[in-house]
This record gives C-alpha cells, structure tokens and sequence, in this order.
C-alpha cells in the first residue's frame, strides 16, 4: 500500500535522506531502527508530507502524493502518526481529542464520535479517563490517548515515531502493549523504535536504517539474529558504547571512572558490575603505562597520539567488552612479560571470558570481552 | 455578583470630597500692579496675558493653564498669588463667588475678534458685523451676555444650510463668551457665531479645543473659525485673519479678597453652613444637577465607552494582523511589524494623538472621536500583538504538528487547536492593556473630543469645585473599568476548558495502575479494536 522509490531529503546542505526504496504491504508490521540522527524519523514524517521530500516519489495506494495538487489532509486522514512527545490537545480532555478529528474531519456527529470515542479509550485502557486532562494523566496514558486519537481516524496505517523513547521506563511496557495489540489485530505498522527486544517480537520485516539509507533489511530474525552486514552487526550487538582518548599516562583518571560509573548505570549494570569494568581498565591502563619499559612505551603512546578506549555494551547479549587501541608502533596494548605485575595480570585474566590482541590497519587493537556478571 | 466594595469607596470618597480645600497658608497682600513682579502669576497658556506677564515680570512665577476656571480654582486653592484674565469673565467669577476682588488697576485693554482661515469668510463676517452694530444689534447683545451670562438663553442654532458646514472652535471656559451650559454651547461669541452661519446658510459645527491648541488647529485646518473671546495681536495676525472687533475688553488681575491691601471684610466668603452631608449634597446638587451637567457626565461616559469599545475591537484586529506579520517566515513583514511595534510603543500616546488629528488627519475632515479610536487601535495593536504571539508561542509546537498530521489544514490546526489555548492564556494580560486603555482615552480632550474627563473640566469650569468633579470621574471611571473587567472575565470563564471542580481521586496516578488498566482494556477486546 505504500511504495517509496529513491525517496530524498535535504536541509540545507545536509543531505538527510539519500536514496530509500521501500515497500510496504497491507497489514505488515514494520520497524525501523538505526543510530540516531540518521533520518528515520525523517523518513517517517516524508510519508505523510509533515516534511516535503526533496526528489523521489511515494504512491500511496497507487496514488502518487507528491503529485502537485495531491489533497494532503485528505491523505494524512488515511495515515495516523504517533509522536515521541504525545502532542495530546492541552485543552482538550482524553474524550475531546479523540472526538475532535471525528466531528471536525470526518463529519461524524457528535454522538457518534462520542460512542466511538469511548470506545477507543476502552481498547488502550483508559475507558476511566475520559474526563481527564493531559496534565493529569502520566506519560504513558497521555501516548496510549495519542494512539486513541489516530485510531479515531480510522486510518489505513498507523506510523510511530519513536513512541516510547520520552518515556520514564516504567510506562514503556504499558504502551508497547498496546502497540502489540494492534499489530495482533492486522493493523498496518510503520515503527520507528529503540525497543529492540520490542522490535524482534512485533514486527514482519526490520528496516535497518543508517547514514540516510536502508542499510540492510529483513525479517527480525535475519536482521536481529544473523545481520549480514558491518555496521548492522555492530548496532545490533554493541548497541551503545562509551569512548574515552587518553593522551598520555597524565590521563584524568577520576573522570575516566565517573564516566565509566555513569555509562553502567544508563544501562542497568550491577554494582558488581560497574566495578569489574573499573578495575578492569584500571589494571589495563596500568599494564599498557607502568609495566615494563614504562619510559619507553610513554613516550611512544604519547608520539603517537594516545590510547583510545571503547566500553561498548551489547543489550542483546548482555556483554560489556572493552577495546583499547594503540599504534601499531606499540605492539601490545597490555604489556605481559615476566616483569610484569602478576597481580594485575591475574585480575584482568580473572574478571574476562577473553582477551585478543592483534595489529589491524597499522593500530594495535585489544579486545577483553568481560564475564556475564 | 455584585459586590459592594465599589459603592463604600464612592461614599468615602464623597465625603472626602466634601471637606472643602483648605485656602493658602501664607498671607500675601497686593495692592497695585508692579506688586506682582515677584508673585506667581496664573494665566491661560498662549493668552495675551500670558505674554504680558512673562514680559512684564521677568522675576515672577508663571504658572499657565489651560481653561480660566482651572485659573480660579488655582487661586482659591493658593497655588497662585493672581490670575490674569479678560476682566468680563473676571466679574462675571467675581459676582458667583464673593471671596475673589480685583486689582484697582486695569492691566492692558484688549480688542476681542473672531479668527478665520480664509479671508472672503472674514470679510463677510465683517460686513455681517457692520450690520449688526448699525442696527444697535450688536450692542443689545453685549449687553444681554455681559449681565446676566447664567440666565440668558442662546438661540438654537440653524440645523440646516444650503452651503454646507462651518467649523467653529471654541475653548468654551470662558464666560460670557464661549461656555457650556446645560451641555449646549453659550455666550456671546456662540450667539455671533450662529447668527453668522444662518446669514450664510451654513450649519455650525461648534467643537472645544484648549485655548493653546486654537490657533495651531486653525492653522492645520481642523477648523474654519476660532472664537473664544480671543484678543487681537500683531502676532497672532501673522497666522489668523482677525475679524474687526466686536468686543472691547480689558484684561484684569484678580486676587483673593482677603489678600488685596487694607482688608476686605471677611464676612463676605462665608463659610458653607450645614454639617458635611449638607455640603455634600450641594457639591452634587451644584456639579450634577444645576444646568443639567449630568447630561455632560452621561454624554462623556458614552464617548469614553464608545471609544474604549471600539478602538479594543480594531486594535484587537489589527494586533492580529500585526502578530501574523510578526511571524510570518519572510524577512520583509517580520521587519514590518518589528518596527511597527517598536515605534508605536515609543510615542508617548498624547503625542501620537496631537499628531495623527493635527498631522495626519489634519487634511481630512474626520471627527475627533474617529481620530482618537484609529490612535488608539493602532497604539493597543502595538501591545497586544505581542501578547498574542508570546500566547501563541507558548503552545506546544506538537500540538500544531498533531493537528496537521490528523488531517487539518495549518488554518483549521490553528483554529481549533492553538487558538483557544492562546486566547485561554492571554485574557489575562489582555484584560490588564484593556483596563489601560480605557484610562489611555482620558487625553482625547486634546483633540477636541469630550469625553468624561472633559465633561469634568467643563462643570469645572462653571462650578469652581476642583474636587467633587475630579473625585466623581475618577469612581466614574474605576467602575467603567471595573465593569469591562467584569465582563472579560465572563468571557475568560466562557473559554476555560471544563474542568470539574473536584480533583478526581487518582487523577494523576502513576504507572503503577497502568498493568491493570491494559487487562481492563484487554477484556474489550471483544468489542473490536481499530478496525
């Protein structure tokens, strides 16, 4: 029903999208995911004219709407959109802005719209709010109210912009919910999310997006379990991660660790957890600056512009690693020899299920994937 | 609703008012002319007497007004020492209040004739006044004004003309030959000025400006012929054509009679008898009833009202099309509208009033209550645009966007989603600029038009009650504005969303009850879901 061919989006000089084909059919659940800032939510507010493309073409049902005179009300009626910030009427109670569109646009009386109306609140659970303001519902119900209104429309597909992304993470389940429903019901489905455990469940087909294109695309299986290419791979498992440049042993070391102490935290680590990652650089930093030929190896870190140091979190599997990559010039990022402190060593052995050191590309790469805490 | 608050205050205020003002404390006496070259010396501003005495007496204080009542009532209340004024209205003053005297001395004499824009009109009037003063016409009417000026009854003036309309301004203080009585022009110089227009067959349109602002109006074409018992001078000829003379005067300086040398008897300003309900009763009786000024007071009221309403609506309009420009995405009305903004609320609005009626409009023949509405549109759009786009700026930008995306167009999205968030959030400010502007229109009276505040300077200038008139607009005008508040308020409920009155339990509930309320929703399944 909705057929995108070398759809493009410029502001300014920035070249946002570059070139999306996309088909989506009648009752497809469709989601979309990639780093941020890549456009997906561009690509989303292109389909129903909320942003004008800059070249390509879009049918809709085999209608062409970027044909001058298309009648943009007319297809935004047929396409309801849910935002990241809810966007509810303020004035209105949770009945009013899913009647408003009824009466307004479609003409429905005022009865009728109510009926249906109360209907819709019943369907995402809020049958009790009706006379509730949005101020005075939580994050979570003023969406589920949002996604009322869309369906007050009786729109053909329903797009979601990042629909849980402003909410507290307590109130994600409880949209998500709905959404399912939905999708359970043969709604058709255009998801722009974070969620990816919510993504691989829900979804007939996974839109890999980045760098203003459809990067790979597949079903949730392919992308989420078998992602063929680089950069999906590495989305997919090292979803977030923190990068830290050292430029000599000088290093800030209380705000490498605070640093280090608020990226665990972001992503839900244990106490335990967090201070294996500590110490687990610490020893590393320590093993790569002070063991040794410590003189030596100083001056070539610092020659050669420093250490970089990556703690990267994969969601999916639930593995934290830490990648410290040096100049080639170095060797070993961790200095091993006999000299060395073994106890150092033996930590770092102790808290990771693996350590590769290997020479890429005229840099020196370690790579420790730390236990599953 | 009504509370009672408003009525107490006018009742203390009443009575506040009718404590009479205490007379100066200093005791000057005066005796002769040269006398007064160290005293303050109250004239009427651009009066030949103002020029006198600045020339005169170089080391006197000059204290220069814009009506002869306000001269006597500065006298009285010992602002000043002496006032100089036409020794015509100076007895006529002398003879309602025994408390004032003359100087012995005369001051200068002065020849009175009437001011004309355009020379054939003067020449007629000439020729009109020839034969006014060859049938000994003209004498019996000097005669009929200058005795018995609360009495003597004006002709009505003819209300039809074959040759159209003659502008006669007047500053109408100045009894006998300009004034105000029982809300009608009168006196001497009205009674000319009608006979005059029958002559012609034209219809008078008789309006009051401030002395000061005659001869300027006459010069920008605001008015046709000026009449106010105005002295000829070389000067003033430079820019009015004077009429021959019709009035011979003189000028004369008027004291306090318990300040003038040798002492008067006291006797004769007796103090008002009865306890304060009985002066205050007077004080109502003199400045509302006697000559019918309540007619004055109704007929103010209503210009006020009227251009308080009006220029709120077209200012309203109009602040709505500036907004729009405002922030709109092109360069150029943005600009527009910025300077707009910028300018009008620069301009003090008496001056931006004198220059759109002496200025501006000053081509035109438009009344002075059209001028004073478009000024203060055009002042009150200069605020309230910008009210309008903070209000609107405040609405949340998603809400526009959730509008459009359901399918209405940018005007329907602003209609019935921002704009009546906006206007939710403006009323009150907007109620705040309305209240000013209502206060704003107290300075039309410098455009001739007469408003309450003018109605006041007009039973002023009969009664020579400083207070009461003051003391009764200023209630007049809290409850004017009170009343409007009132009725924006109205407006403000009308447009609040509906909400109930009691917080509903768990209104604001958290996440928590949100698993439950899914199952709930669960459970309608059955009912059908979106489609």
């Amino acid at each position: 029903m909705i057929k995108v061919e070398h759809l493009s989006k410029r502001f300014g000089t920035t070249e946002v999208l570059k070139d999306i084909n996309v088909d989506v059919n009648d009752g497809e659940v469709i989601s979309i995911i990639g780093p941020s800032g890549t456009g997906k939510s561009t690509f989303l507010r292109c389909l129903n004219l909320l942003e004008r493309p800059s070249g390509g073409r879009i049918w809709i049902n085999g209608q062409d709407i970027l044909a001058p005179g298309t009648d943009a009300g007319a297809l935004r009626r047929t396409m309801g959109m849910v935002f990241q910030s809810f966007n509810l009427f303020d004035h209105l109670t949770a009945l009013g802005n899913v009647t408003l569109g009824p009466v307004r646009l479609l003409k429905k009386s005022r009865e009728e719209a109510v009926r249906r109306g109360r209907e819709l609140l019943a369907l995402v659970g809020l049958a009790a709010k009706e006379e509730a303001f949005p101020d005075e519902l939580s994050g979570g119900q003023q969406q589920r109210v949002a996604i009322a209104r869309c369906l007050s429309m009786d729109p053909q597909v329903i797009l979601f912009d990042e629909p849980t992304s402003a909410l507290d993470p307590t109130m994600v389940s409880e949209v998500l919910g709905v959404i399912r429903r939905l999708a359970a019901d043969g709604m058709t489905l255009v998801i722009v999310t974070h969620e990816m455990r919510f993504a691989r469940d829900v979804s007939s087909r996974v839109l890999f997006m980045d760098e203003g294109v459809i990067y790979e695309e597949g079903s949730a299986a392919d992308i989420f379990d078998h992602p063929r290419r680089d950069k999906t791979r590495a989305f997919i498992y090292r979803i977030s991660n923190l990068g830290y440049h050292l430029a000599d042993e000088t290093y800030d070391y209380y705000d490498l660790m605070s640093r280090i102490e608020a990226f665990g935290r972001r992503h839900f680590f244990t106490g335990a957890a967090i201070a294996n990652v500590m110490l687990v650089v610490e020893e590393t930093l320590h093993l790569c600056l002070e063991e040794g030929d410590a003189a030596a190896r100083r001056r070539t870190v610092r020659d050669t512009g420093g250490l970089s140091l990556v703690v990267a979190y994969s969601e999916q599997a639930n593995e934290t690693s830490i990648i410290v990559t040096a100049d080639a010039s170095l060797k070993t990022v961790l200095n091993t020899d006999a000299e060395s402190d073994r106890l150092s060593l033996k930590i770092v052995s102790g808290l990771t299920a693996s350590v590769r050191e290997e020479i890429r590309e005229g840099k020196a790469i370690l790579t420790m994937v730390l236990k599953a805490g | 609703m009504m509370k009672p608050r408003p009525f107490w205050l006018l009742a203390a205020l009443l009575a506040a008012a009718s404590l009479s003002c205490s007379p100066a404390k200093e005791r000057t006496t005066l005796s002769s002319l040269d006398e007064l070259k160290d005293k303050r010396i109250g004239v009427l501003v651009g009066s030949t007497h103002d020029q006198f005495a600045t020339t005169r007496f170089p080391g006197a204080e000059i204290f220069r007004l814009d009506t002869s009542p306000d001269l006597a009532v500065a006298l009285k209340a010992g602002k000043c020492d002496v006032i100089l004024m036409d020794a015509n209205t100076g007895r006529l003053y002398r003879r309602d209040d025994p408390g004032l005297a003359v100087l012995a001395e005369k001051v200068f004499a002065e020849d009175l004739g009437f001011g004309f824009a355009d020379a054939a009109v003067r020449d007629k009037f000439n020729v009109f006044l020839k034969e006014l003063g060859a049938s000994g016409e003209l004498d019996r009417l000097r005669k009929k004004w200058e005795n018995d000026s609360g009495e003597a009854a004006i002709p009505d003036p003819p209300r039809s003309g074959k040759n159209g309309r003659l502008r006669f301004a007047t500053s109408a203080d100045g009894v006998p030959f300009a004034f105000i009585k029982e809300g009608r022009y009168t006196g001497l110089d009205i009674e000319l000025a009608y006979r005059f227009a029958a002559g012609q067959d034209m219809i008078p349109d008789v309006q009051t400006l401030p002395f000061g602002s005659l001869i300027a109006a006459l010069a920008s074409g605001k008015t046709d012929v000026i009449c106010s018992g105005i002295t000829i001078t070389a000067e003033r000829a430079k820019q009015v054509r004077f009429s021959d003379l019709y009035y011979q005067s003189a000028a004369d300086a008027l004291i306090l009679k318990k300040n003038a040398a040798g002492g008067f008897e006291q006797t004769a300003a007796v103090p008002r008898a009865g306890g304060w309900l009985a002066r205050a009763k007077e004080s109502f009786f003199n400045n509302v009833i006697r000559e019918k000024r309540y007619l004055l007071i109704w007929g103010g009221l209503k210009v006020t009202f009227l251009i308080s309403i009006l220029s709120a609506f077209l200012g309203t309009i109009l602040a709505g099309l500036v907004c729009l420009m405002r922030m709109s995405r092109r360069r150029l009305p943005r600009t527009v509208a910025k300077v707009y903004i910028d300018l009008l609320r620069g301009i003090p609005q008496v001056v931006l009033l004198m220059m759109m009626f002496y200025v501006v409009f000053a081509p035109l023949n438009v009344s002075g209550v059209l001028v004073a509405t478009i000024t203060f549109a055009l002042n009150f759009a200069a605020y309230v645009s910008e009210m309008f786009r903070t209000a609107i700026e405040s609405v949340k930008k998603g809400q526009t966007e959730a509008g459009i995306a359901l399918g209405f167009s940018k005007i329907g999205a602003f209609l019935r989603i921002v704009m009546p968030q906006a206007v939710q959030r403006v009323l009150p400010v907007y109620k705040g600029e309305f209240i000013a502007l209502v206060k704003m229109t107290a300075i039309v009276g410098y455009i001739a038009v007469q408003d309450l505040t003018k109605a006041s300077d007009i039973i002023r200038s009969r009664t020579f009650d400083a207070f009461f008139p003051l003391v009764m607009v200023a209630v007049l005008y809290f409850v004017l504005a009170w009343l409007l508040t009132l009725l924006l308020e109205a407006i403000q409920v009308g447009t609040a969303p509906k909400r109930p009155t009691r917080e509903t339990p768990g209104a604001r509930s958290a996440g928590g009850t949100s698993s439950r309320e899914l199952r709930g929703g669960q459970a309608q399944k059955s009912r059908g879901a979106g489609k």
